[in-house]
């Protein structure tokens, strides 16, 4: 049983590995934030990293969906997926012009312009004030705090580990605990589990 | 809730309007429950994606509200209700998910409505 279950961990290591390798971009793009120089260069390049075909598709993936969507519906007999429209903008500004559907959306630091949804053109703009103001005013923390909760972070550092690092009480009585217990207190946990063991992050999350 | 401003290693005061990490993000286990909603029982998911879709669920919600409080503002309300929301999700080109959420207004309000006339006896 102990050897089998550590031979499951050992394949879970194995893929976080793997993903965070595959995901190095994304998490340089994350840290690119904490200069402020580039605060403003992150925030226009979205969407010129959505127009340019970025490796980021998760954090634009909410956007192109319906995009694609209203855009590709009277031609269902040809569809576009996203990837293509990044190797073939010609087709693409072509087929803005056909449907009038797509407005340039100004932006500083990508030179091409991005074609976006002309429903949301105005709401992007509008959200683009709204975080520029917020950064302006420095309001928003960029750095993200390993633990919300002081107390909570010494408890857990307190409580008695085994090999690999998980708690040692960690039965089905206190998983019921937990279950009981507030979103907060959820989120805390899994915050702090991450931090200290990619081994307990990964059975939290399994 | 008992945050402690004083232990914790930010050393931003709670009262300079300053928005917290927890006042602008959904909070991160929710966020993780949902996506392994979609994902087959022995689905991993990494930290760092739950916190990607973090950002991205949060600043949607940004972006619709603003959209239904710019509706708002113009007609001169002050409450943003259900209705504006989905018309905000319709407005932006979200038709396929105003749709849904109009039926699933629509039963919340009829359950209010149940609620209401049916009082739930006292023990």
């Amino acid at each position: 049983m102990t050897s089998a279950h550590d031979l499951t961990d050992n394949e879970d290591d194995g893929q976080q590995q793997s993903e965070s390798q595959i995901q190095s971009p994304s998490a340089n793009g994350i840290s690119d934030p904490d200069i402020s120089t580039q605060n403003v260069n992150v925030q226009y390049a979205t969407p010129g990293q959505l127009g340019t075909g970025h490796a980021m598709v998760p954090p634009v993936y909410p956007y192109p969906d319906p995009y694609y969507r209203s855009i590709f519906a009277p031609y269902d007999t040809q569809p576009y997926p996203p990837q293509a429209y990044s190797g073939q903008p010609m087709v693409h500004l072509q087929l803005m012009g056909i449907q009038q559907a797509g407005v340039p959306l100004p932006t500083d630091a990508v030179e091409e312009p991005v074609f976006v949804n002309a429903k949301q053109y105005h709401g992007i703009l509008r959200r683009r004030q709204s975080r520029a103001k917020a950064e302006s005013e420095n309001k928003v923390i960029r750095n993200r705090k390993p633990y919300l909760h002081e107390s909570r972070h010494k408890h857990a550092l307190r409580r008695p580990r085994g090999c690999g690092g998980r708690f040692l009480n960690s039965k089905k009585d206190e998983n019921q605990h937990d279950d009981v217990t507030s979103a907060d207190k959820s989120q805390s946990n899994i915050n702090l589990n991450s931090n200290k063991n990619d081994q307990t992050s990964s059975d939290r999350t399994s | 809730m008992m945050d402690n401003v004083g232990g914790s290693s930010s050393n931003i005061a709670e009262n300079s309007g300053i928005i917290r990490e927890q006042d602008r993000l959904l909070p991160i286990a929710n966020v993780g429950k949902i996506m392994k909603q979609i994902l087959p029982p022995n689905a991993k998911i990494s930290k760092e994606s739950k916190e990607t879709m973090q950002e991205c669920v949060s600043e949607f919600i940004s972006f619709v509200t603003s959209e239904a409080s710019e509706k708002c503002r113009k007609e001169r309300r002050k409450t943003v209700n259900g209705d504006d929301i989905c018309w905000a999700l319709g407005s932006l080109g979200f038709d396929d998910y105003a749709e849904p959420l109009r039926r699933y207004l629509q039963r919340y309000r009829e359950q209010e409505l149940d609620r209401a006339n049916n009082p739930p006896k006292r023990g």
